[in-house]
């Protein structure tokens, strides 16, 4: 287990490596130009060559991206480099970039938890429910609903819940804070729609698949109650794309959830994403994006091991095998 | 003999696409106690159905049981509720299925797998089931150290000695053996027979061996079933049928077995395919490809006929003195 740790963790390198090149290069080619950020539109053309010159913007791309690796030296415009994680200071606020972040992950956290609780705490027993009973009267009304869920765009969804909740029945707030739970309510159900949708589907889908399977009619054939079959027999083996898509969709709301939280004006890290490309603030804009992709990259990690404690299969395959005596064949 | 299974004219029907499959028509068979019946047949001439119907296990909206009546050991298995069917399952009557390596849940313990019938059926505790199923394994050769381990760790001879174990579990009354060693390779499938005709003999356990092998039913049975198209055709004891073949269908299958005694190029396999289920022909099912055919074959369909305690679906005995 540890190796198989050990090796995945390795695999990370190269993978994060290829993130923060393709992030680096794309903010490269667009057309914003820091030097000429800092300085204003009516810097003078010596100025703006020097200030080129002092953020070291006038050196080949090869090198800009190894100083953002590892490092530039500069006493005001220097930092140690994403390896060290540093990517010196915001253009805009002046604060340290991954202080930022890392004080704005939190709520993001918060929020994406409480979304992927709520879609889970929902969406797995309605698809269990719907794959027991398929194509009946209510597994059509969830099948709609999901539909919905998965098709309503967030913002749209998250304007009329505020129009409803906050703006017309006045029970929660429309703008949401981290310190308020209460507030915090809107948000998650706006953010937990589309995962909810997509985990009831697969949950149906994967069950009634499974629900097929000659290992169900064996437990039938022992007699078996039909919860016990449905839960014991039949969950264990459908939770596998159910975890996989879980997975998935909380590294998205861990780092997707720009619209909503612009929406209800919460400070996480989707409002810091979006202020910072509104403000061109290249610095901040790497950090998010980078930050972002690892704790993608670490989710996925995440959801493999995952596998390995729902499916022996799995953890076979990465547990060293034991040395064991030749089975004695009987004499029958 | 004590007869333990009774199926009277039963009928089981498939729905797909509103298209009726007839996958049993109108069979009655008696299995006695203690005794091993083979019941030989085609690929989807509804042997699995059968067994299948004898656990009342057709599932709606796919299939039903339209007609006839199942008694098992004097109990109707069809008016029974979900309760007492549950009780019967893995108790009483206990099935094997054709291919272990998907009979076995994968991400359960083959220990928990059988402990839990134990569980469900005996009223015992946790741990005497434990022990029950790591004896089992045992009795079926694989050591008990080995029942936390996952169907994936064993072998295909393995997984369907687990499986046999599983079945035996609750010592059932009858064993519903649905081709047991059609996926083993020949030498697995001896010790596999062996295995279960040790233990059946033990435990004095009626057993239905479905199986498309005339040499598996020789070695193995006391009684035979030839089936087509949803019926039995012939039945008798495997000497009878054996020593003396009566039904056209029957002759042909052992026609289409290799000869050693004899010089020949090529086998006699039985010209044509089994009726479509959807579309069963008027008269005899086998007419179409009976060489024997006459024209009363084509438009009536025919009864049992007992020849001497062996009994025949076929038109050609009923002027030989055998009666309807």
């Amino acid at each position: 287990m540890s190796r198989y740790l050990m090796r995945r963790i390795l695999m990370l390198v190269p993978v994060l490596f290829g993130v923060t090149f393709i992030v680096f290069a794309l903010m490269y080619i667009t057309p914003s130009d820091p030097a000429q950020m800092m300085l204003g539109p009516n810097a003078s053309p010596a100025a703006y060559k020097q200030m080129r010159a002092d953020m070291g913007l006038d050196k080949p791309f090869i090198v800009q991206y190894l100083q953002f690796l590892f490092g530039y030296k500069h006493p005001e415009f220097g930092y140690k480099g994403l390896l060290f994680g540093d990517l010196g200071r915001s253009y805009i606020s002046n604060r340290n970039v991954f202080e930022l972040i890392l004080s704005s992950f939190p709520n993001t956290l918060v929020l994406a938890a409480g979304a992927l609780f709520f879609a889970l705490l929902l969406g797995v027993p309605i698809g269990i429910f719907s794959a027991t009973r398929p194509y009946s009267a209510l597994d059509m009304i969830f099948t709609v609903f999901a539909l919905l869920g998965a098709s309503m765009p967030v913002f749209w969804a998250a304007m009329v819940l505020i129009y409803t909740f906050a703006n017309n029945l006045r029970i929660f707030p429309a703008m949401s804070n981290p310190g308020d739970v209460i507030s915090l309510v809107l948000p998650i159900v706006t953010l937990s729609m589309y995962s909810m949708a997509i985990i009831m589907r697969m949950t149906r889908s994967s069950m009634l698949e499974v629900m097929e399977q000659d290992y169900i009619r064996t437990a039938r054939v022992k007699g078996m109650d039909e919860k016990v079959v449905i839960f014991k027999h039949a969950l264990k083996n459908a939770l596998i794309p159910v975890v996989t898509v879980a997975g998935l969709q909380f590294g998205q709301l861990l780092g997707g959830a720009v619209l909503t939280e612009k929406i209800f004006s919460y400070p996480g890290l989707g409002t810091i994403m979006v202020d910072a490309i509104y403000q061109k603030d290249t610095p901040q804009i790497l950090g998010s994006v980078c930050f972002v992709a690892l704790t993608f990259t670490f989710m996925n990690l995440l959801v493999d091991i995952l596998y390995g404690f729902i499916d022996p299969r799995i953890k076979t395959t990465y547990t060293k095998k034991k040395a064991r005596p030749v089975a004695k064949r009987s004499a029958a | 003999m004590e007869t333990i299974l009774a199926l009277r004219d039963l009928e089981v029907q498939y729905y797909s696409n509103r298209k009726t499959i007839r996958a049993v028509n109108g069979l009655s068979l008696d299995m006695h106690k203690g005794k091993v019946l083979g019941l030989v047949g085609e690929t989807g001439a509804g042997k699995t159905t059968l067994a299948l119907s004898i656990l009342n296990m057709i599932r709606a909206p796919q299939g039903k049981i339209t007609a006839g009546n199942i008694r098992f050991a004097g109990n109707d298995v069809l008016t029974m509720n979900k309760h007492e069917l549950r009780n019967m399952r893995g108790k009483d009557v206990a099935m094997i299925f054709q291919d272990p390596m998907t009979a076995l849940n994968p991400v359960l313990t083959v220990g928990d797998q059988i402990a839990e019938t134990v569980l469900r059926h005996e009223g015992v505790s946790k741990e005497a089931a434990w022990k029950t199923a790591e004896t089992m394994l045992e009795t079926v050769g694989i050591p008990a150290d080995r029942a936390r381990e996952y169907p994936h760790q064993f072998s295909g001879g393995m997984k369907q000695r687990v499986v046999i174990a599983l079945a035996l579990a609750c010592n059932p009354k009858l064993l519903l053996a649905d081709e047991p060693t059609t996926a083993l390779d020949v030498t697995i499938q001896a010790q596999v027979l062996d295995l279960m005709r040790k233990l059946i003999k033990e435990q004095g356990t009626s057993v239905l061996f479905i199986t498309h092998s005339l040499g598996l039913v020789a070695e193995n049975c006391d009684e035979v079933a030839t089936m087509y198209a949803g019926e039995i055709v012939e039945f008798g004891s495997v000497k009878q049928l054996f020593g003396n073949p009566l039904h056209p269908y029957t002759k042909g299958l052992f026609g289409s077995l290799p000869d050693l005694s004899a010089v020949s190029e090529r086998l006699k396999p039985i010209p044509g395919l089994m009726p479509d289920p959807t579309n069963l022909p008027s008269g005899c099912f086998f007419s179409p490809r009976c060489p024997f055919a006459t024209e009363i074959c084509h438009n009536t369909h025919p009864v049992d006929i007992d020849v001497e305690g062996h009994m025949v679906k076929c038109h050609l005995y009923t002027k030989k003195g055998g009666k309807a």
